[in-house]
C-alpha cells in the first residue's frame, strides 16, 4: 500500500510535464528583434498567416538577388486575396556594412512588400538561431571586396506565431515556392 | 628565308585562328546592379570545341573596375564563395556560368547601366585575345 502512493504521485507528475511541454512546444510562441527603416521591429509586431524568410546580404551577387527575384516572380502569380496573407523578410546577415535602410532599399526593389530587416550582431544571431541557421564572415584578401559571407541559401516559412513550418533549400524557380506558399498557406 | 618568315606568320595566324574559335561563349548576360549596390554577377556558357583544354583569364568588363571568377559552392548547409584564378575549359566540354556555381563578379561600375545595352567583355583563351559581349538583363 505505501508503494502504490509514490508511484501514483510520479507517473501523474510525469503525465502533467508530458503535457505541458507537448502544449508549450505546440503553442510557443517564438519572437525576435530587427531594426526595419521604419525603426525597431518584433516578429510579432505583424505576423501574417504565413511568413517567408531570407537571410541574406546586400553584396551578395549571386544567390542572394536571384533568390529575391525568384520570389518576386512568385509573388507575382499570387491572387491578391492569397498575397493579403503572407510577406517576405528579407534579414541581412552584413551587420558591419549595412543598416536597416539599406536592407529596406535592397528587398524593396524586387517587391515593394518585402521587407528589408538589420539589427546588432545580437539580434542578427538571434534571428538566425530562432531558424536553426549559422552564418559566416570570411575574410579573403584576394578578392577585391575582401570578404564574402556563407549563408544558408534557404527560404524559411513561419506560421503566426513564428514557428518553423517548412524550408525550401537551393530554391531554383518561382514555381516551386509558389507550391510551398501554397502547401503552407 | 622568306619563306620561312612567311611560314612562321601564316603559322601563328593559323593557331590564333583556331584558338579563337575554340570556345564559343552562349547565353552571355550582365545583371542589372541593384540601386546602391556596388556588386552584380554575369553568366555565360563556353564552350571548348577543341580535344585540348583551354584555360580562360577574364580581363576587363567596362565599365566595371574589377571582373574576378566566383564560384559558389555549398558545405555543411552555408553557400560561401570561392575565387577562381584559373578558370580551365576541359577538352570538348564546356563551363556553365550559372547561379549556385560559376559566376562572373562584377565590382563598382564607374557608370549606371541600362537593361538592353551591351557590355565588352575582354578575356584571353590561352593567351590569344577574345571580346565577348554582355548583355544587360534586368532582374
Amino acid at each position: 500500500m505505501g508503494f502504490k502512493k509514490p508511484l501514483l504521485f510520479l507517473v501523474v507528475t510525469l503525465s502533467t510535464a508530458s503535457l505541458y511541454f507537448l502544449l508549450h512546444s505546440q503553442w510557443k510562441v517564438n519572437d525576435f528583434g530587427a531594426a526595419s527603416a521604419a525603426g525597431p521591429w518584433t516578429f510579432q509586431g505583424g505576423p501574417k498567416d504565413l511568413n517567408l524568410m531570407y537571410l541574406g546580404y546586400t553584396r551578395c551577387p549571386d544567390l542572394c538577388p536571384m533568390t529575391l527575384s525568384l520570389v518576386k516572380q512568385a509573388f507575382k502569380k499570387l491572387k491578391p486575396q492569397e498575397l493579403d496573407k503572407i510577406r517576405f523578410l528579407f534579414v541581412d546577415l552584413d551587420v558591419e556594412n549595412d543598416n536597416a535602410q539599406i536592407a529596406e532599399n535592397y528587398a524593396n526593389q524586387f517587391d515593394p512588400r518585402f521587407i528589408g530587416l538589420s539589427g546588432t550582431p545580437k539580434e542578427i544571431n538571434a534571428v538566425a538561431g530562432a531558424m536553426g541557421a549559422t552564418f559566416n564572415v570570411e575574410i579573403d584578401q584576394t578578392t577585391h571586396k575582401s570578404y564574402a559571407i556563407s549563408h544558408p541559401n534557404r527560404i524559411y516559412f513561419l506560421n503566426r506565431k513564428g514557428r518553423i513550418l517548412d524550408f525550401l533549400a537551393n530554391p531554383d524557380s518561382p514555381d516551386t515556392i509558389l507550391k510551398m506558399i501554397r502547401e503552407n498557406l | 628565308m622568306k619563306t620561312l618568315f612567311l611560314f612562321i606568320f601564316l603559322f601563328s595566324l593559323s593557331g590564333l585562328s583556331n584558338s579563337k574559335q575554340a570556345v564559343t561563349v552562349t547565353d552571355a548576360l550582365v545583371y542589372l546592379p541593384i540601386k546602391d549596390s556596388d556588386v552584380t554577377a554575369g553568366y555565360a556558357t563556353f564552350k571548348n570545341e577543341s580535344p585540348k583544354g583551354v584555360k580562360v583569364v577574364f580581363h576587363s568588363v567596362a565599365p566595371f573596375t574589377k571582373v574576378e571568377i566566383h564560384e559558389t559552392v555549398e558545405k555543411g548547409g552555408l553557400s560561401t564563395m570561392r575565387k577562381i584564378n584559373d578558370l580551365l575549359i576541359p577538352g570538348d566540354g564546356r563551363v556553365v556560368f550559372k547561379p549556385g556555381s560559376f559566376h562572373m563578379m562584377l565590382f563598382n561600375p564607374t557608370r549606371a547601366l541600362r537593361a538592353g545595352e551591351e557590355l565588352t567583355a575582354r578575356i584571353s583563351c590561352d593567351g590569344h585575345l577574345l571580346k565577348i559581349k554582355f548583355k544587360v538583363v534586368e532582374r
